[in-house]
């Protein structure tokens, strides 16, 4: 009896606590522990840690909520709300709550943060919009979606291929700088990336941002049901789910070609080289420092023959930021620097753990770094190899002797930067061989996101692998070892057969 | 049925194999559920050369079992009766040869075991811009004055999310907004083993001189800790710190004397 007394008491005081009424005084003492440092004591997004990050934490105050199911301009439903404390909004510094908070808890500090502001109490929330007319997916309907794309002008914001780089400058309502979604990356969508989800966002828009209500009868753009379903299939049909970073995929693999290694980046063999995508963080380590990045991840692939290696780098960006370019400028919330790229490897790789620093190497321990520049609007791309040995202890050496190239481009939102050089390089240069792990690191520049010198993004130390060729030995070996013993032991038997032989020949005399 | 005098040693050495490769793990298992402690393979192989060894040995001193063991191998590769099981046999055990041999030679991407020391042991002193320090005597000054520790730790508690945050999380679980890019992964503070098992001291150093002022068996090169003596004073490191015990409800080991 005792062993059902007690979950019966805990289901009951379960029960009791979801029909309790949340009480935004209990809230309080919540929201004081866990959220006032990002969105301030006072609900006004002001707190401490506020500076230091993009988007920045929601000011209550307004009470305007991104991410809602409600139509129109009606006030979001606690579940709405809910949903983002429990979940968190990826891609942002919100984290999801459900770990340290219970539902109770979670109820109580979204009654505490909805007394920041009288909307309200002005208005209900009224329904959310309805779901229920969602058609099953089909080719046709992503097809549709796509046309839809185009005429409801999302190209204009999010890109011909989805990637996130407008053509226009967009600002939210608070005045900081909007960059609209990738829409290749679903992990990165804050109200999740169900097409319940993308239907929902496209129907009542994401208020206090450009991001415009596609569900508004009375607007022009206004979309019908079908359209938007449409849409939301589309934009779930460019998900990219290979090029999600893992920190367990820590390998970029070399594959080996005995032809040269192709120039075009879209030539087949680069688009059949393995790829693998790290994530990068903002340079938080060593002033000066960049705390708010744009671009949050590169893609690696990597190619080699007898006498070269070459890296292709690709990330997604924006703004292709070329000072000089005035309409690229135009987009930038600052001033524009160029957008850059690095490799960095150590000079010497060693069989053991030991590493140069990963900020630049070390006295006793110097790098390599291939440097890739996006130059001058009209002018071209340019391209360095710096020796270093330790943060701020840059020396320049001439590429050429070492056989090191690079070259970049931008389509569609997507940088594509080729560094090559030859396997054994120049003295001072780290040698590539195969079969051996290397370690490398990148770095990134967002030159319309003022980043520049030490304000960058990077990848901690990762690994190059040139995977060894197909050689004779991993055909000859095999192959050997089975004939040996195929012949030993056809020998064994033929042997037993004659001495069996010559016994019963023997017996019979 | 009765076995084969010949296949005995082959299936004692296989049954060998399996306790080595399944078994152990298996008892270890049943020690400590969730885990699967293999045996290290170099140390496999030594017991199956010692296992197969002793019993060749076995097998070839009794000149009894001895002589019976080759009649049937010789029954086995002579007899027109078995030819057909005898030319699968050394087909399956020819290709199973090369198979091995190939799985030997075949290029392979191992990344190496990572064996870093979190917690390394401390240097017995350090300093800073010409100020030595003392790790032995080294205490937090500012627990003196029991009026103020409110003040130091709302100080801490700044500091701690302008600076700290983004790595090791405004939950204090190490799950900061840009942990993931990093590694080696930042600390978690709520975690029993790293705060909670630390003298202030050590959380000094650690603090001050970042990841570059690990030793070696630490791997300073890896990790993004900053060294915060560069961005700190030293009342405000020693803020951060009471942030940190306080906030998890944690205590600072102290010293057994
Ligand atoms: C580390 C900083 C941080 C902490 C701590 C934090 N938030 Fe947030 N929060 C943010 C940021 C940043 C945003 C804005 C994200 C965006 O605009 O895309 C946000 C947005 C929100 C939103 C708006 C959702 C919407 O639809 O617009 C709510 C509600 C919210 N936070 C509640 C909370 C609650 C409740 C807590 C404490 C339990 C909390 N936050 C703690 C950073 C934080
Ligand atoms: C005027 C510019 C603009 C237009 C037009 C626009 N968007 Fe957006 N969109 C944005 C911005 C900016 C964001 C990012 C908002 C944020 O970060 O809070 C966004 C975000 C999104 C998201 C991410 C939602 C989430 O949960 O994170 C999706 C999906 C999306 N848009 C789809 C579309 C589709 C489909 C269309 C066309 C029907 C479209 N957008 C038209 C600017 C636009
Ligand atoms: C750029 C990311 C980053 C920032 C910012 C950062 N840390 Fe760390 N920290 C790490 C990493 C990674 C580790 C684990 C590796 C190591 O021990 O060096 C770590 C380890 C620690 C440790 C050692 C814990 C243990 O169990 O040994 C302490 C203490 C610490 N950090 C305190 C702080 C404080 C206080 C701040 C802010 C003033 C801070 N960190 C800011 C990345 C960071």
């Amino acid at each position: 009896m005792r062993r059902l007394a007690i979950p019966l008491v805990l289901l009951l005081a379960q029960a009791l606590a979801a029909a309790a009424p949340a009480d935004s005084e209990v809230g309080r003492a919540v929201y004081d522990r866990w959220c006032a440092r990002c969105h301030g004591a006072e609900g006004d997004g002001n707190g401490p840690a506020a500076p230091f990050l993009m988007p920045r934490p929601r000011d209550f105050t307004l009470g305007v909520y991104k991410y809602k199911s409600t139509e129109g301009t009606r006030p979001p439903s606690d579940q709405d709300i809910g949903r983002m404390v429990a979940e968190g909004m990826p891609g942002t510094a919100m984290p999801g709550w459900k770990d340290v908070l219970g539902e109770g808890d979670r109820q109580n500090v979204v009654a505490y943060v909805k007394t920041f502001s009288d909307i309200f109490e002005a208005e209900e929330p009224g329904p959310p919009i309805s779901l229920a007319g969602r058609p099953a997916d089909s080719p046709q309907l992503v097809a549709v979606g796509k046309d839809t794309y185009r005429k409801a002008k999302c190209h204009e914001c999010h890109g011909d291929a989805g990637k996130g780089n407008p053509s226009k400058k967009l600002k939210d309502d608070w005045g900081a700088p909007a960059w609209p979604r990738n829409l290749t990356r679903p992990w990165t969508f804050r109200g999740g990336s169900d097409v319940k989800d993308i239907y929902t966002r496209i129907t009542v828009g994401i208020p206090g941002m450009p991001m415009p209500a596609f569900g508004d009868a009375g607007k022009p753009d206004a979309l019908t049901e079908w359209e938007r379903w449409s849409v939301a299939h589309y934009v779930a049909s460019l998900a990219d789910p290979a090029r999600r970073p893992s920190p367990a995929a820590n390998v970029a693999k070399a594959s080996y070609r005995a032809e040269e290694i192709p120039a075009d980046v879209t030539a087949q063999v680069w688009l059949d080289a393995p790829a693998v995508s790290f994530r990068l963080a903002p340079q938080i380590i060593a002033a000066e420092r960049l705390f708010t990045p744009v671009v949050d991840q590169v893609t690696v692939r990597a190619l080699y023959n007898d006498r070269e290696v070459a890296l292709l780098v690709e990330w997604d960006d924006p703004t292709p930021s070329r000072p000089g370019d005035r309409v690229q400028a135009a987009l930038a919330p600052g001033e524009m620097f160029e957008d850059a790229v690095a490799a960095q490897f150590p000079v010497a790789p060693s069989e053991g753990p030991d590493k140069p620093y990963f900020g630049h190497g070390d006295a006793a321990n110097p790098v390599n770094v291939w440097y890739w520049r996006a130059g001058r609007a009209g002018a071209g791309s340019a391209y360095a190899l710096f020796d270093m040995r330790g943060m701020g202890s840059k020396v320049e050496r001439d590429p050429a002797p070492s056989g090191l190239s690079a070259s970049g481009e931008y389509t569609d939102g997507t940088w594509r930067v080729v560094f090559r050089r030859s396997r054994l390089g120049d003295t001072g240069d780290v040698p590539f061989e195969s079969g051996r792990l290397i370690p490398v690191a990148f770095a990134n520049w967002d030159g319309s996101n003022g980043e520049k010198g030490s304000k960058h993004t990077l990848t901690p130390w990762v690994w190059l692998w040139l995977e060894p060729a197909p050689s004779l030995k991993t055909a000859y070996v095999p192959t050997a070892v089975a004939l040996l013993l195929a012949g030993g032991l056809l020998g064994a038997s033929a042997r037993a057969r004659r001495a069996g032989g010559r016994r019963e020949h023997g017996e019979g005399k | 049925m009765k076995v084969p005098r010949a296949i005995r040693p082959i299936l004692v050495v296989a049954l060998a194999y399996a306790i080595v490769e399944a078994g152990i793990p298996a008892i270890g298992a049943l020690l400590k559920p969730g885990t699967w402690p293999v045996v290290p393979a170099h140390l496999a192989r030594i017991y199956l050369f010692f296992i197969a060894n002793v019993v060749l040995l076995y097998t070839a001193a009794d000149e009894v079992l001895w002589g019976r063991v080759r009649g049937e191998l010789r029954y086995f590769f002579g007899a027109d009766e078995v030819r057909v099981v005898r030319t699968l046999v050394i087909a399956a055990i020819s290709l199973a040869g090369g198979y091995v041999a190939y799985d030997a030679v075949r290029p392979r991407l191992e990344t190496p075991p990572e064996l870093r020391a979190i917690h390394p042991a401390p240097p017995a002193s350090f300093s800073i811009g010409g100020k030595a320090y003392d790790l032995s005597t080294l205490n937090n000054p500012l627990r003196a004055d029991k009026s103020k520790f409110a003040d130091h730790v709302k100080a801490g508690a700044e500091l701690y999310f302008k600076n700290c945050f983004f790595c090791h999380g405004d939950k204090l679980d190490g799950k900061g907004h840009y942990a993931d890019a990093f590694h080696p992964r930042p600390a978690n503070f709520r975690d029993v083993g790293t705060i909670a098992q630390l003298r202030e001291s050590y959380l000094f150093w650690r603090i001050a001189t970042g990841g570059p002022g690990l030793p070696r068996e630490g791997w300073p090169w890896m990790s993004s800790m900053p060294i915060w003596h560069r961005f700190l004073s030293e009342t405000e490191i020693w803020q951060v710190i009471l942030f940190l015990y306080d906030f998890t409800g944690q205590a600072p080991r102290v010293r057994d004397s």
